[in-house]
């Protein structure tokens, strides 16, 4: 796998790791400004209510499947290591909160939709502490 | 799928499709400002190094053929004359 990884990204797997982070952590804003208008906290008049979330679901899938990739990527290569303990521990929650989050979207059955904001916050959270520690880093004082 | 939910998300296909490509280009925000920050990677400047040390190679063998072909060229005529 990690030769997979590391032919894939033509050696460059920690800028490969590193964009495919930021463009999470931006789509991460956008889908909690998506969110907030879903839920009525925002209101804009040229975006409504359901569209709002119809946009945030279709988004929410694409970020999704690319969280899964970088953490793939992350674990081949890097695995768990010493010196990135809040990063790998943030990153294994906000695929599982992720997960979670999903399969109450999913199913009409769970009667615990109520539980969706605090759960996306928790994602939007999750995804920042993440990002801030391993690409956040690697932007701001380099490889 | 009720009639009410289809005609809702037939009025909406524009906003959710506006809300998609505004997503697409926070994307693109978001790739050229991290890949401005790293600048050329370290792989694509050995490959132009690569390239480049490539180019002057075949312009020295280029220049070389050429002043062979010209040394031949002027032996011949030198023999040519002494004949």
């Amino acid at each position: 796998m990690e030769e997979f990884v590391l032919d894939l990204t033509n050696g460059n797997v920690a800028e490969v790791k590193v964009i495919l982070a930021s463009v999470i952590a931006a789509l991460a804003i956008y889908q909690l400004a998506l969110a907030a208008v879903g839920y009525g906290k925002l209101r804009l008049p040229f975006l409504a209510n359901p569209a709002a979330l119809r946009g945030h679901r279709a988004i929410g899938d694409t970020s999704f499947a690319l969280a899964v990739i970088t953490g793939v990527m992350c674990l081949s290569v890097y695995g768990f290591e010493d010196d990135g303990g809040i990063h790998a521990v943030a990153g294994a929650i906000v695929l599982g909160t992720l997960v979670v989050k999903t399969c109450i979207v999913r199913s009409d059955s769970l009667k615990i939709g109520r539980l969706l904001p605090p759960l996306g916050i928790a994602v939007f959270l999750l995804f920042m502490i993440t990002w801030a520690t391993s690409a956040g880093d690697f932007l701001i004082e380099g490889p | 799928m009720s009639h009410e939910r289809m005609n809702d998300e037939r009025t909406h296909w524009p906003q959710i499709i506006g809300s998609i490509v505004v997503a697409l280009a926070i994307v693109a925000v978001a790739i050229l400002i991290t890949t401005a920050k790293f600048g050329s990677t370290s792989s694509a400047k050995i490959q132009a190094r690569e390239d480049r040390i490539d180019l002057q190679e075949e312009r020295a063998k280029d220049r070389q053929d050429a002043l062979e072909e010209r040394l031949k060229a002027s032996e011949d005529r030198r023999e040519e004359a002494s004949e």
